[in-house]
Parts: structure tokens; C-alpha cells; sequence
């Protein structure tokens, strides 16, 4: 008896072995988005594909979860460093707050917080410099644009979209300093960040008052702007992901902001077990944002445009454009 | 117990939740899900200090917004605009502490909850006078109610309160002064890890409490009788010299004040600032608390637990399925509801197929 038990706890032990090998090399990653959800076709969209690539090529578990609210942001990010998920991903500033609770109370967790800053050490954070990749596409718009008044659509009236504005607009200008921009945003609320309708009924406006290209930083508000865009057989400015393909023909180029490289990144180091804190600021130079060429949209861009397109772009790398940031700005306008 | 205590108030409510449950488990077979991660997440709601931690959590506004709605019905009212009066209730808390930041803990704490009271009260009360001066319909006026209330709180969060240092939408920060416990620091001094990391707090033992002043109200009171029995019967109450209107306006004036209450948990309890988009719909599942709790306020307890439960256990279903999202409890909460709310039907069927009393 007793030595069939003990056949029996070896078995168990052999197979608890292979068990627990298997697990151990999958490392466990939560990735954790905002309202805006996988299927934005934008932001949240981007940090989904950095994922799954990552799940693709690497020998990791993904468990992607959706916020439907704010308030169960921090709940969700709690559970997954409760159930011992060593990488969690947090899509969005919303998730500023969240992180920061949660990080503290569990150090041993690694964190990734996407677009917005916090000091604490196991907090990657990473943010993206939206006014060097706005400033192109400004220009691409200006160069582009036959009726030279020039749409933006924002999505919430917040400082990062601000910086988005400030960078496009003045990128229309190095190009055409007489060029007009109309600009307007969805709301003030979170929930412009989800309301293609509004998102529409101003696109429509802007294309009646004559204006041939919009770009909208807005989430998934954005996919209005493309229906507007199809509906009047004008041009539209994709964000954060690649959107050529949303609406071929219509979508001029898009400025890319590269969640999905960042988010990859990460996966990737905590693999090799390297994980970093730290901010991670993220522009041309770090080839984090870009605008976007591909089969989509290379009968749109001209070859002109393409060549003067790559000069402004090495000379912002030198230093010879300088794109104001709005978030300097807001410093200087407030003394505090 | 007297056995027909028994079938009055829980048999229904059994009934309905175990038919919920063996619904959504044919749901997830369909769905090609294991259906045992029902039973799973369930569990983790009560038996481990972090789920029941949150369940809690969840629980204390429900069985604030449960008694607002159970309370109304008792005098033939519905309340639809719980939603409404507790986001003027936090509005008050958060008024109230950025004006004064620095009141001693004896005073804000006091003051905040009068305060949230107070304000959610004044909300219900515009309610209340339309149904009994104008003779408006209250379903109609409350659903609108929640529209203004909502819009101008969201006004408030957005610009007069706004915390202009961070990129969301939420207000700045209540003085120290304001902030409640939560029970993980109580467990913690018994060297206990209970609840550790999760945000139930002590407005959990306020929220009992109201449930036991609102039983004593209705039923052991002059005022609470009249209130029933104008539920009951409105001519009969009448004719016997009860005034519809005031009780009408007092119904209400208390209803929003409840609803209110729940302000205290968010805003001095957890989040210590208020939030756009707060309430993840507390006031419209008050409305199937109270009738899940066949509108007894201690029922309203066991109500709010099972669905606090249910809203906690939604995420951890998320963590546990691939296919599943945490919109199931939606799904879950809804049969329930039909059930409950078709009671009658349904035990009168049942009667007819067993030829035996299901009714009370």
C-alpha cells in the first residue's frame, strides 16, 4: 500500500514538475484599455496590436480586459496584480491614477503606462511627442489641401489634444502661413472620446465651410470624421494608428503614434527579464511617431510631397524646425 | 421564523435567482464556455478578502439607493431618479470640502454626510412637489430629473471643481479631514489581511444603518403607517385624514436624501474626489434592489449583497474567459429582473400546473 502510494505522489510530483515548467516559461501579461476599446481602429487599437504581435512571436499568455467605465479602471489593474500577472499594461491617462495606486501597493509588479508620467520605479511609463508627428501631417494637409482651409477635430478639450492642435496648425503654417484652420472639439467630457455621431455632424459642417481635410485626434469619435469623409468625397487625416485602409482613396496619410512598438518593447524586455521604470519619451528621433505611406495612400501623396515631406522631417531631427509643444506653453502661460 | 415569513419574502427571490443562474449557465453552454466559471467567479466573490472586500464595496450604494426606490414604492411611488439625487449628493460632499478644506474630522465628517443628504433631499423634493402640488406624473419627472442632475454635476466636475493639474475629468481633492477608513485598516490593527488593498470603508456600517432606521420608520412609526397606507390605498388613506401631499413631498425629500447618501462611500470614502461617470448606474439597479427585496428595507440588504456580488464577480468572469465579456451580469441581472418583476404570472402558472398555493 504504502509503496503504491508513494508511486502515486511521485507521479503527481513528475507531472506537478512538467506542470509548473510549462507555466513558468509563459509569462502571464494584462493588458488593461480605456473606454475607447480594442476595436477604436486607433489608440487602443494600436496597443491591442502590440499585444498580439508580442503573443504571436513571443512565449507569453495575454489576457486583454475592456474599461466600459472609469470607475473599474483601478479594479482591473488591482486583480490582475492580485492574480500575479508580473506585466500589466495600462492603455491611456485615464489610467494615471489607477497605476499609481495600484504600483505602490504591489512593487513586485512591473507596470506599463501608456501617454501619461508617474516617478514611481516600477512604472514604465511611456509618452509620445504627438506635436512632431502632428507637425507633419500639418504640413502633408497644407501641401496637399486645393481650398488651403484645413479641419481639426478633437476629441476631448484636454492639453494633450492641445498638443496635437498647436502641432498641426503650426505645421500648416511652415508651409502656408495664409492656410486657414477650423478647429473644433466633440466635448469636454470622456465621453468624446466614444461619440462618432457628434464626431460627424461637425466634420459635415467643416467640409460645407469648404475645408478639404480634416485630421482628428479623437479616439474612436474618429471613425465619423472617415464617414463624413467618404459622404463628401474629401480627404481625412488618420491618428495614432496606421488608417489608410479604413476608408482607401479617402484617408490622406495618417500620423502614427506607436503604442504598438512601445507596448511590444515592453512585452519583450520583461521576457528577457529586463523590465526598466522610468519615462520614455518617445518623437521622431526615438522613431516613435511618423506619418504613414503605404498601398493605401501612395496614388495621394505625390512624390513631391513625399521628398519635401522627408526634409522637414531631418530638419526637425537637427533642430533647424522647432515644433512648439503645448504642454510648454501651458507652463509658461501659468507662473505656478 | 413563522414559516409563511419564509415564503413570502424569500421563496420569490430563490426561485427567480436559481432560474437566473440555470439560464445564464444554457447561455454559456450555447456560447461554448465552461459553465463552471459561473460557480467560480461567485465563490471569489465572498470567499477570499479581496473579492468580498469589493463586493462590499459595491454593496453599500445599492442598499442606499435600494431603500430611495423601496421607500417610494411603500407610498405607491416610483423613484426612478436615484441616478440623479446621489450625483447631487456627492456634488454636496464635494462643495461642501472645497470650501471649507480645513474642518476639524468631528465637524466635516458630520457635515458631510448632512451635506450629501441635504443636497440629494433637495433633488427628490423637486420631485416630490411636482407629483403633489402639480399632479405630474413622478416616473416621468424623476427620468428627467436625472438628466438635469447628471448634466449639471458633470458642469461642476468640468469646470467650477475642476482639478486643472491632471488631463481626466474629475475634481480636486477633498481635505484630509473628509477621508473615511476603509476596514482594511481595522482588520490591519487586528493583524488581519482582510479586505487589505480593497476600498469598503465605514460608510458600509452607515449604509446597515440607514437600512434599520428606514424598517423602524416604516413600520413602528404613526408617519411610516401612513405612508403605507397611502401606498395601499390612497382613497381609503384619504378619507382616514392622511395628507397625500405631504407625505408625497416627505417620500421623497427622504428618497433623495438615501440616494444621496452614496455620495459619502465615492467621495470621502474611496475616491476622495469626484469623478465624471462615478456611478457605474447605481440608481437604476436600486430600482431591482428593492424589488428583489419585495421593498423590505432589511431585505434591501440581502438584495444589494447578491447584486453587488454579481457586479463584482462580472469582472472576475473577464479574468476567467476568453469568450466571456463582464456584460453577462448585465444579461444576469435582466433575467432576474424579468422574473421578479413577472412574479405574478409566473406563480400563478406554476399554481395552475401543481394545483397548489404558491401565493403568500
Amino acid at each position: 500500500m504504502s509503496k503504491y502510494l508513494s508511486l502515486k505522489f511521485l507521479f503527481l510530483f513528475v507531472v506537478g514538475l512538467f506542470y509548473s515548467t510549462s507555466l513558468l516559461a509563459q509569462i502571464k501579461i494584462g493588458l488593461a484599455l480605456d473606454k475607447g476599446g480594442r476595436d477604436d481602429k486607433s489608440f487602443n487599437a494600436a496597443a491591442f496590436k502590440g499585444a498580439t504581435e508580442a503573443q504571436k512571436n513571443l512565449n507569453i499568455q495575454l489576457k486583454t480586459v475592456e474599461s466600459s467605465d472609469d470607475i473599474s479602471l483601478e479594479p482591473t489593474l488591482r486583480t490582475f496584480a492580485q492574480k500575479g500577472y508580473p506585466l500589466v499594461i495600462a492603455v491611456g491617462f485615464v489610467q494615471k491614477d489607477a497605476v499609481e495606486k495600484v504600483a505602490k501597493q504591489f512593487p513586485k509588479t512591473h507596470f506599463v503606462l501608456i501617454d501619461a508620467t508617474t516617478e514611481i520605479p516600477n512604472v514604465r511609463s511611456i509618452v509620445f511627442k504627438e506635436h512632431e508627428g502632428s507637425f507633419l501631417v500639418g504640413a502633408i494637409a497644407a501641401m496637399a489641401s486645393k481650398s488651403q482651409k484645413i479641419g481639426f477635430i478633437g476629441g476631448m478639450d484636454i492639453p494633450m489634444i492641445r498638443r496635437f492642435q498647436l502641432g498641426y496648425e503650426s505645421g500648416v503654417k511652415h508651409i502656408n502661413p495664409q492656410a486657414l484652420v477650423l478647429t473644433n472639439y466633440i466635448g469636454s467630457s470622456s465621453d468624446a472620446w466614444r461619440n462618432p455621431t457628434k464626431a460627424k455632424e461637425l466634420a459635415l459642417s467643416q467640409y460645407n465651410k469648404g475645408v478639404d481635410i480634416i485630421f482628428s485626434p479623437s479616439g474612436a469619435s474618429g471613425l465619423g470624421v472617415f464617414d463624413a469623409a467618404e459622404q463628401t468625397q474629401k480627404w481625412v487625416v488618420g491618428c495614432d494608428s496606421n488608417q489608410n485602409w479604413v476608408k482607401p482613396g479617402q484617408v490622406l496619410t495618417s500620423m502614427l503614434k506607436k503604442v504598438d512598438v512601445a507596448v511590444y518593447q515592453a512585452i519583450e524586455l520583461e521576457t528577457k527579464s529586463s523590465f526598466q521604470g522610468g519615462i520614455f519619451d518617445l518623437g521622431l528621433a526615438e522613431s516613435g511617431v511618423d506619418y504613414s505611406l503605404d498601398e493605401f495612400n501612395r496614388s495621394l501623396l505625390t512624390p513631391e510631397i513625399e521628398k519635401k515631406i522627408n526634409a522637414i522631417k531631418i530638419n526637425i531631427l537637427n533642430h533647424k524646425i522647432i515644433v512648439p509643444d503645448f504642454y510648454l506653453t501651458m507652463k509658461k502661460a501659468k507662473p505656478s | 421564523m413563522k414559516p409563511h415569513f419564509f415564503k413570502k419574502y424569500f421563496a420569490g427571490p430563490l426561485i427567480a435567482v436559481l432560474i437566473s443562474a440555470c439560464l445564464t449557465t444554457a447561455l454559456l453552454i450555447c456560447l461554448g464556455e465552461n459553465p463552471s466559471i459561473l460557480w467560480e467567479a461567485f465563490t471569489s466573490t465572498f470567499f477570499n478578502g479581496f473579492g468580498l472586500g469589493y463586493t462590499l464595496y459595491y454593496t453599500t450604494p445599492l442598499i442606499f439607493t435600494g431603500l430611495s426606490v423601496a421607500l417610494c414604492f411603500h407610498a405607491g411611488l416610483f423613484n426612478i431618479g436615484a441616478e440623479g439625487q446621489l450625483h447631487l449628493g456627492a456634488a454636496g460632499i464635494i462643495a461642501l470640502s472645497l470650501f471649507f478644506p480645513g474642518l476639524p474630522w468631528y465637524f466635516s465628517i458630520p457635515l458631510g454626510v448632512i451635506a450629501s443628504m441635504l443636497t440629494g433631499g433637495l433633488w427628490g423634493l423637486i420631485a416630490g412637489f411636482l407629483k403633489a402640488k402639480r399632479g405630474s406624473h413622478e416616473v416621468i419627472v424623476t427620468i428627467l430629473l436625472n438628466f438635469i442632475g447628471i448634466t449639471f454635476v458633470n458642469y461642476l466636475i468640468l469646470y467650477p471643481f475642476k482639478n486643472t493639474q491632471v488631463q481626466n475629468p474629475e475634481t480636486l481633492e477633498i481635505g484630509q479631514s473628509y477621508f473615511l477608513s476603509p476596514l482594511s485598516d481595522f482588520t490591519a490593527y487586528l493583524g488581519s489581511e482582510l479586505f487589505r488593498t480593497t476600498p469598503v470603508n465605514v460608510t458600509l456600517f452607515l449604509s446597515l444603518f440607514a437600512a434599520l432606521i428606514c424598517y423602524l420608520f416604516l413600520f413602528h412609526t404613526a408617519r411610516g403607517y401612513e405612508i403605507r397606507a397611502l401606498g395601499q390605498n390612497p382613497s381609503a388613506a384619504r378619507f382616514n385624514g392622511i395628507s397625500a401631499s405631504t407625505n408625497t413631498l416627505l417620500v421623497f425629500t427622504l428618497a433623495g436624501a438615501l440616494s444621496g447618501l452614496v455620495g459619502i462611500n465615492e467621495v470621502m470614502g474611496f475616491q476622495h474626489k469626484l469623478i465624471e461617470g462615478f456611478s457605474p448606474q447605481y440608481g437604476f439597479t436600486g430600482i431591482a434592489v428593492a424589488l428583489m427585496a419585495r421593498n423590505h428595507p432589511l431585505g434591501v440588504i440581502l438584495a444589494a449583497l447578491l447584486f453587488g456580488s454579481i457586479h463584482n464577480g462580472a469582472r472576475e468572469i473577464e479574468f476567467l474567459s476568453e469568450k466571456i465579456t463582464k456584460e453577462i451580469s448585465i444579461v444576469m441581472e435582466a433575467i432576474l429582473i424579468i422574473i421578479i418583476a413577472g412574479q405574478g404570472y409566473f406563480s400563478s402558472l406554476v399554481y395552475r400546473l401543481f394545483k397548489r398555493d404558491c401565493h403568500d
